[in-house]
């Protein structure tokens, strides 16, 4: 496909590389341009003796790179990959130089090492059937009393009222949040350091943290009627306690077949841990799927899924009620250009729809939203503060932080477009938008 | 709501001091309740929250917006601009190159295009700060830009003048010192009738700031105006109109002037020997001559107050005056002035007419003959058309296309702001190119800030040549750094052109 200079340049990791990258876009910077129908490669001199050997595996894309550097993709990757984009004929048509084939060989190898692997890794734990299973046994136990002392400290937070809980040392809630941890129930903890910050959020924080307060408590009594539930709720209690899925298992599970088209992508940063999340919804199935992508610290995160493109793909979903976790099992094609993408509805529909995720699943935190016919309008009492209103005048908030409001304005114009973001259940954070036949990606 | 705010007081309070009993509810949130253990406070409140937050979440009304939305924006009269310059502009306003984006706006309006919509708002935010950036911005605004801006008033400025002479009235003192300025460039008349309409209320600061927007478009129609505004009572003001109104050579000020000065210079020419000027020092400075802008004290100990007197009366006559009386030149005028003990008074009172009357023959004549060019005259220099400045400049390097730094040559490149010609712009790359070969230039602190200049300035259709002729003969040494930079920057100045023009 071709690549516009706008989604590779959304790849870059930061912006002092976007600017690198723009500067190596020009061909006094390289030698030696080549490319076929799966690779783009040069080479660029850098301050060493010997220039750098860079390469472009187009079909994801994926980069490598001989400099030193510890970004992803490094600024000769994005440099060749922009003067790709802007001067074609640059590149000659050629036979792969060694060093490229063997990494692309050793990409190939590498995808069937780790499905070899991931079956062995299977064989393997069934061999170990049954330390596995103690193991299990023993983390079930050490949730049970770590679950019992967790309601215990619930109980007494209303017994005593929640008005002490604005002014209580951070110990208030670090001690249960790191005992859960100890107890292996690392989405409780979570929960409980969610609550500590919605006792500092400001007005309105009585309501939030009591909110918070008894969906954990909702948790807490799932849990210990758990082999009542239906299957796909039990699974869903397990993973907001902290259950992880074993990837690989649910690897060798069947999926979906669908041609997907990623909406949007965001990236949250919280304790050096940076989380990608990318949206993207089934051509066919309309079935809406998120997968995410994790990197500590300047680790690199992922950049194959680039928003306004759409591949074919088997993805597994996460077991659970109303399932939108999903890993891509299998790529079956390129990248490419998504010129219209399915999905959107009203504002009405979209809450309807959201109502529905939430009787399957009470903890549901995030859901997609693709929003068609609404126009961004400020409201009349703070013009820094936006609805996205339909017709009919029915409006969906945008989040307070959310910094590109009148970006948004400016693209409508005052006429109605469509607009995909995440709905937490009381605001939307935009992510991307379609305009007159364009895709914009916000993030 | 009231339902939740219920459980919700409980659980503040707490139940030690509040017991809880569900309350009483229909439908399915009711049986619900009811089946709660009122036995077990804490599990019984829970409960209830949990049920109540998930009722109201799922069945949220949805926000009515009451205010109408603001009327849509007109259709565009003019294309977008295209998307590769699009995406060029999102860099810049992430601080790439972000300084060229008045030679981006101007080059989209040069093509006729407007900016694209996604980055309208991030530049009208910055312009709020760098004016500069205004007027390059308002011609690519398009409909969108100027319907954005019609909602936000910290963006008013963006709006056309002639929609917004209410801000006369009611803006702040910036948008009304920027409105009048603009509206002085293209309609004089109208700003002078808006400028009078308020006069009489005005702060004395105020009234300096606004008559100095008069030197845009002065006619002699400004003449009364001008006039009166030298009885005010601040000084600055007086000086300032003084000063405005010795542009206007017609005016009755020029002809006061020109009765206090004309007896005090007397040209004589020498059948042998040569032509002298005879300056006479004028004996008192009077009320009337300190209403017409003369300032008593000199700036410097240098000069005596009866110099200063003179110098200052000179600025304000005539030039023709000179030529006409005396029959002279232009040039024996000046050559008499060098040879004369009042020298320096005589060029500087005739340098600052020169420069307030723009004329060019005098500046011209001036500058090569009688005054030698350096900070303190850079006033001449500039006051030269910019095509002028550019002739002038270019003379200079065809006669040594050295570019050594202090020299003159190096001030004058600064002081060019206008886009410089293609003949401008060759000329200093064929310099740059012979320093390039030689390698001489490394060690010069005031080269970097030289290659920017030029990198920067350089005519868009010289670009590629500058790149390819320099980069030809130019090895890399510890000038690499500076050179990069500005390869880079040509480079980038190539490019955003290249898309822009297609």
């Amino acid at each position: 496909m071709n690549w516009t200079a706008e989604q590779i340049l959304s790849l870059s990791p930061d912006a002092s590389s976007t600017k690198a990258g723009q500067s190596l876009a020009a061909e006094r910077h390289w030698r030696g341009l080549g490319c076929d129908q799966r690779a783009a490669w040069g080479l660029c001199q850098g301050s060493g003796k010997e220039p750098y050997r860079t390469q472009i595996d187009l079909s994801e894309p994926a980069f490598r790179c001989s400099c030193p550097s510890r970004k992803f993709p490094c600024k000769h990757g994005l440099g060749l990959f922009l003067l790709l984009a802007a001067q074609s004929k640059l590149f000659k048509e050629a036979e792969q130089p060694p060093w490229v084939g063997e990494w692309l060989g050793s990409r190939v190898d590498r995808a069937e090492k780790r499905a070899e692997k991931q079956a062995r890794a299977i064989e393997e734990r069934g061999v170990d059937a049954v330390a596995q299973s103690k193991r299990a046994e023993r983390r079930e136990e050490r949730v049970k009393s770590g679950l019992q002392e967790l309601e215990l400290w619930l109980r007494d937070l209303v017994r005593q009222g929640l008005a002490a809980a604005q002014t209580a040392p951070q110990q208030f809630w670090e001690r249960p949040a790191s005992r859960l941890v100890d107890d292996q129930a690392p989405g409780l903890a979570r929960m409980v350091r969610e609550m500590a910050g919605a006792a500092q959020s400001g007005e309105g924080w009585q309501s939030r943290l009591f909110e918070r307060a008894s969906l954990l408590y909702l948790l807490i009594e799932g849990y210990k009627r758990l082999g009542s539930l239906p299957l796909e709720t039990q699974a869903r209690i397990r993973s907001v306690i902290g259950w992880t899925e074993n990837q690989d298992e649910l690897l060798q599970t069947s999926g979906v077949h669908d041609r997907w088209v990623i909406l949007g992508r965001r990236i949250v940063e919280e304790d050096r841990l940076k989380t990608q999340r990318t949206w993207m919804i089934g051509r066919e199935t309309k079935r809406p799927a998120l997968v995410l992508h994790f990197a500590n610290g300047s680790q690199p995160l992922d950049v194959s899924f680039v928003p306004g493109t759409e591949f074919d793909a088997e993805l597994v979903f996460f077991p659970g009620a109303y399932p939108l976790r999903a890993l891509v099992k299998e790529r079956k094609s390129e990248a490419a250009l998504s010129i219209d993408t399915p999905g959107e509805t009203g504002i009405a529909c979209a809450f309807q729809a959201y109502a529905a995720a939430l009787g399957q699943n009470p903890w549901i935190d995030l859901v997609p939203m693709a929003l068609k016919g609404v126009t961004p309008v400020f409201r009349s009492d703070d013009r820094e503060r936006w609805l996205l209103r339909d017709s009919s005048g029915v409006a969906a908030p945008l989040a307070f932080q959310f910094p590109g409001g009148w970006q948004l304005a400016s693209i409508s114009g005052g006429r109605p477009i469509t607009i995909f973001g995440e709905w937490d259940g009381d605001h939307l954070w935009p992510l991307s938008i379609q305009s007159e036949g364009r895709f914009l990606n916000l993030s | 709501m009231e339902l939740w705010d219920e459980i919700l007081r409980t659980s503040i309070i707490g139940l030690e001091r509040q017991a809880f009993s569900p309350p009483t509810e229909s439908g399915a949130l009711g049986e619900f309740f009811a089946k709660l253990d009122s036995r077990d406070q804490e599990g019984a409140l829970y409960g209830a929250a949990a049920a109540t937050s998930l009722y109201q979440r799922a069945g949220r009304l949805l926000l009515k917006s009451t205010a109408p939305p603001p009327d849509p924006s007109a259709p565009e009269e003019t294309p977008r601009c295209p998307e590769s310059a699009a995406l060029r502009l999102k860099l810049m306003l992430q601080g790439h190159f972000t300084d060229l984006l008045p030679e981006y706006l101007e080059a989209l309006s040069q093509k006729g295009y407007r900016a694209p919509e996604e980055s309208l708002p991030s530049l009208l935010i910055l312009a709020q700060d760098k004016r500069e950036l205004r007027f390059p911005l308002s011609k690519v605004l398009g409909m969108r830009g100027r319907w954005l801006a019609s909602l936000k008033s910290d963006w008013s400025f963006a709006i056309d003048a002639a929609e917004g002479d209410g801000l006369w009235e009611t803006g702040t003192r910036e948008q009304r010192f920027a409105l009048i300025e603009n509206l002085r460039k293209k309609d004089p008349a109208r700003a002078r009738d808006l400028v009078r309409s308020t006069w009489g209320q005005e702060t004395p600061k105020d009234r300096e700031e606004i008559l100095g927007a008069f030197k845009h478009g002065i006619s002699p129609a400004d003449e009364p105006f001008l006039e009166s505004a030298l009885d005010d009572n601040r000084k600055d003001v007086r000086r300032t109109a003084a000063e405005l109104l010795s542009r206007l050579p017609e005016s009755a000020m020029c002809r006061r002037m020109t009765e206090r000065v004309l007896p005090l210079l007397r040209f004589s020419r020498k059948m042998l020997g040569r032509d002298k000027i005879e300056v006479t020092l004028p004996a008192e400075c009077g009320k009337e001559m300190m209403r017409d802008g003369i300032e008593l004290k000199p700036p410097s100990s240098a000069l005596g107050e009866k110099a200063w007197w003179l110098q200052q009366m000179l600025a304000a006559v005539p030039l023709k005056v000179w030529t006409e009386g005396s029959g002279w030149t232009v040039d024996e005028i000046i050559a008499a002035a060098d040879r004369c003990d009042w020298k320096i008074l005589l060029l500087a009172g005739w340098a600052q007419a020169a420069a307030r009357q723009r004329d060019l023959q005098w500046i011209e004549i001036l500058l090569t003959g009688g005054i030698e060019l350096n900070e303190q005259y850079s006033f001449l220099y500039l006051s030269l058309p910019s095509l002028h400045q550019q002739q002038f400049l270019l003379h200079s390097l065809r006669a040594d296309p050295a570019l050594t730094p202090a020299h003159q040559k190096l001030w004058l490149l600064e002081s060019c702001d206008a886009p410089w010609s293609e003949e401008l712009s060759q000329a200093l790359i064929d310099s740059l190119t012979i320093h390039a070969r030689k390698g001489d230039w490394t060690a010069d602190y005031g080269f970097p800030g030289l290659l920017n200049r030029i990198g920067r300035m350089a005519h868009p259709n010289r670009i590629q040549q500058a790149i390819s002729s320099i980069s030809a003969v130019w090895k890399p040494g510890e000038d690499r750094g500076a050179f990069d930079r500005f390869f880079d920057l040509l480079q980038f100045r190539y490019d955003m052109h290249k898309e822009i023009h297609g």
